[in-house]
């Protein structure tokens, strides 16, 4: 939406059934406008995003589209925003600029189950003992819903593994020792997970504004550079992550496409947390929590936050000189990240990347791959 | 005479040395675990030495638990830790000190032949240690809860203690909110509803930020089980410790992964 462009979409539900959608327009990295949008049975509506812009429509969590978002995604859910959700729509996308007299079109996929398992498996159950089996699904995009709840499951000796249905789907006992096999199926609708054809073009001339496909092929990248996006937030008061650094990174080499895959994190050598002290209500850090991203078509990634909730930071800033410990303190992690093309194949990063965020007297410093950012913050 | 004073001197110098050795070495937080056979021996120097075990054994052998505090508010549970000479702020750590333990595993995987009765060992070993507060063990589904059944009051008495997360929830409150704010908005309402203040302990996965909540069913539920319910969503193998800090007179939530 800058210098004269603006991007209409036209919905259309083609069956009886009425259909209650939530339009998430992904404009700027960590940042969604959810827009709701009822169709009745064989009805269409036009979605105009200037018109939205301008008029300041509030979303589904009171925020406005801001008129500076020029480039971005619309990832069309049902009205629950649960993915899993499925929906019957057809849609097309135009970019006009009526100043220039151009126009040109989008690119429109379905997402959806395409690699159905179960976890963990192999799965160790107790004689006596309960086991919690899960469901998950590899959508298009590289996510993984559950589909526990969702799936019908069952045991192929029922005298030796027995699973539940209902009320506690997936839920496994052990009745005797043995080996066996247990099993979900979910009911996927036609359709499902498939790339959709692309809707005819429009006869008008193509412009630069153009965005690029979301069904490129992937490659298999080399490296990233990581560098600072934001601080977590402004206000300590209004959330948790004040004291955590926000890095975006971009996978290399530049010229290969990675849109549509996704990276994610595991943990590696052990981490070290030197502000816990014994007593602590904050227990040292773990290791890395097991984050997934999804790549941009810009090959960019993230955020990825790095530091201390905001009242741990508090806590060991106030805590840790009346203890008569000493500041600076820091929590190290490293991160083993993993690769993922939409396509399937993965790439495992060679080394481990360092984490570290220290606490001093006078406020905090994050590192992500040797990017360093600090800023000023007294706890309270 | 003049040998008897060089032997006091060198006596004072070497308790010096070993005080600051005391201090610089904090007491490890996770618990250290030793196989013979089919028994197995957990010991833990943490000083809060329940929730340290309940972590150890649920990372150890990758099973969901979740542990709740009792509160800490006789003085007489408390340990004041500040340093010799500071004014103000006076900073409490519950009462605690070393545990340890035996159970039964199996020879070959050094799996508990049954967690569940490996947790109901800690909490008899921690009873016999005579430390603050008592707990019991509820299993429900694949979790095994770990919630507080009494503790002193201020003025010393054995008090009956109503766990945290009984309190009761409406699910559908947390329908439209993605996992992470499903979860912030429920350890506020339990803050709210019961007159403490909770936070949030760690940062949590990014993909929380990506799904939304969706109940399993409309009927109001415990914390406990609603908190299950955004754990399982997540499709990650998470456990959670809720902590009660007496010096802020707070609770922290910390999720782990298992």
């Amino acid at each position: 939406m800058s210098n004269g462009f603006d991007t209409m979409y036209s919905l259309w539900n083609p069956g009886e059934k009425a259909e209650d959608l939530l339009l998430n327009f992904h404009y700027a990295p960590g940042k969604t406008y959810s827009l709701p949008v009822h169709l009745d049975g064989h009805t269409q509506s036009m979605i105009d995003l200037k018109q939205l812009a301008m008029q300041g429509t509030p979303d589904v969590h009171g925020q406005m589209l801001p008129m500076t978002a020029t480039s971005g995604a619309l990832v069309i859910t049902g009205a629950s925003g649960d993915v899993r959700d499925t929906i019957n729509l057809a849609i097309s996308s135009g970019i006009y600029n009526p100043v220039t007299a151009t126009c040109g079109y989008g690119c429109e996929t379905c997402n959806g189950c395409t690699n159905f398992g179960v976890s963990p498996d192999p799965a160790y159950i107790g004689f006596g003992q309960n086991y919690q089996l899960n469901s998950y699904c590899v959508w298009e995009d590289g996510t993984e819903p559950d589909y526990t709840g969702s799936s019908d499951w069952g045991s192929n000796d029922t005298s030796i593994v027995t699973v539940q249905n209902s009320p506690q789907w997936g839920l496994a006992y052990g009745e005797s020792p043995g080996d066996t096999s247990c099993s979900a199926s979910f009911y996927a609708p036609a359709n499902m997970g498939q790339i959709c054809a692309p809707l005819p073009l429009p006869q008008c001339q193509n412009t630069s504004a153009q965005p690029s496909s979301s069904t490129s092929v992937c490659g298999s990248p080399s490296g990233e550079t990581t560098a600072f996006y934001q601080w977590g937030d402004n206000d300590p008061r209004v959330n948790y992550d004040a004291a955590a650094a926000g890095y975006i990174q971009t996978l290399s080499p530049t010229s290969s496409a990675y849109g549509g895959g996704t990276v994610t994190e595991s943990d590696a050598s052990p981490s070290t947390d030197s502000c816990y002290f014994d007593g602590s209500a904050y227990p040292p850090t773990g290791g890395v929590m097991g984050s997934t991203w999804q790549v941009g078509s810009d090959s960019r990634w993230g955020p990825d936050y790095v530091g201390w909730v905001y009242a741990e930071f508090a806590y060991y800033q106030t805590v840790r000189p009346q203890r008569g410990l000493s500041l600076p303190c820091s929590g190290t992690l490293f991160q083993k990240l993993t690769f993922k093309c939409p396509q399937g194949g993965t790439y495992v990063y060679d080394t481990p990347v360092v984490l570290q965020s220290t606490i001093s007297s006078s406020g905090i410093t994050d590192t992500r791959e040797g990017q360093t950012v600090a800023r000023q913050l007294i706890g309270q | 005479m003049n040998i008897r004073a060089s032997s006091r001197l060198l006596f004072a110098t070497c308790t010096i040395i070993l005080t600051l050795v005391a201090h610089a070495t904090e007491a490890s937080w996770e618990g250290s675990l030793e196989y013979v056979g089919s028994t197995a021996t957990f010991t833990t120097q943490a000083t809060r030495c329940l929730p340290s075990t309940v972590y150890t054994l649920s990372r150890a052998f990758h099973l969901r638990t979740g542990y709740e505090d009792a509160p800490v508010e006789f003085a007489g549970d408390m340990i004041d830790v500040t340093a010799p000479g500071r004014k103000g702020l006076r900073i409490l750590i519950p009462r605690g000190g070393p545990l340890s333990l035996r159970f039964e595993v199996d020879a070959v995987t050094h799996k508990p032949l049954s967690f569940a009765s490996t947790l109901n060992e800690a909490l008899t070993a921690y009873r016999s240690f005579g430390y603050p507060g008592s707990y019991r063990l509820t299993v429900k589904d694949a979790w095994f809860y770990i919630v507080p059944s009494s503790a002193r009051s201020r003025a010393g008495t054995d008090t009956q203690v109503t766990p945290l997360f009984d309190a009761e929830l409406r699910p559908e409150e947390l329908r439209h909110l993605t996992l992470d704010d499903a979860l912030e908005k429920a350890l506020s309402v339990v803050g709210a509803r019961t007159g403490n203040k909770i936070v949030l302990g760690r940062r949590l996965p990014n993909q929380w930020g990506t799904v939304y909540f969706s109940p399993n069913s409309a009927a109001s539920a415990t914390a406990r089980d609603v908190i299950e319910q955004i754990m399982d969503a997540s499709g990650s193998p998470i456990s959670w410790l809720l902590l009660y800090d007496p010096t802020f007179h707070y609770y922290v939530f910390t999720p782990y992964l298992v």
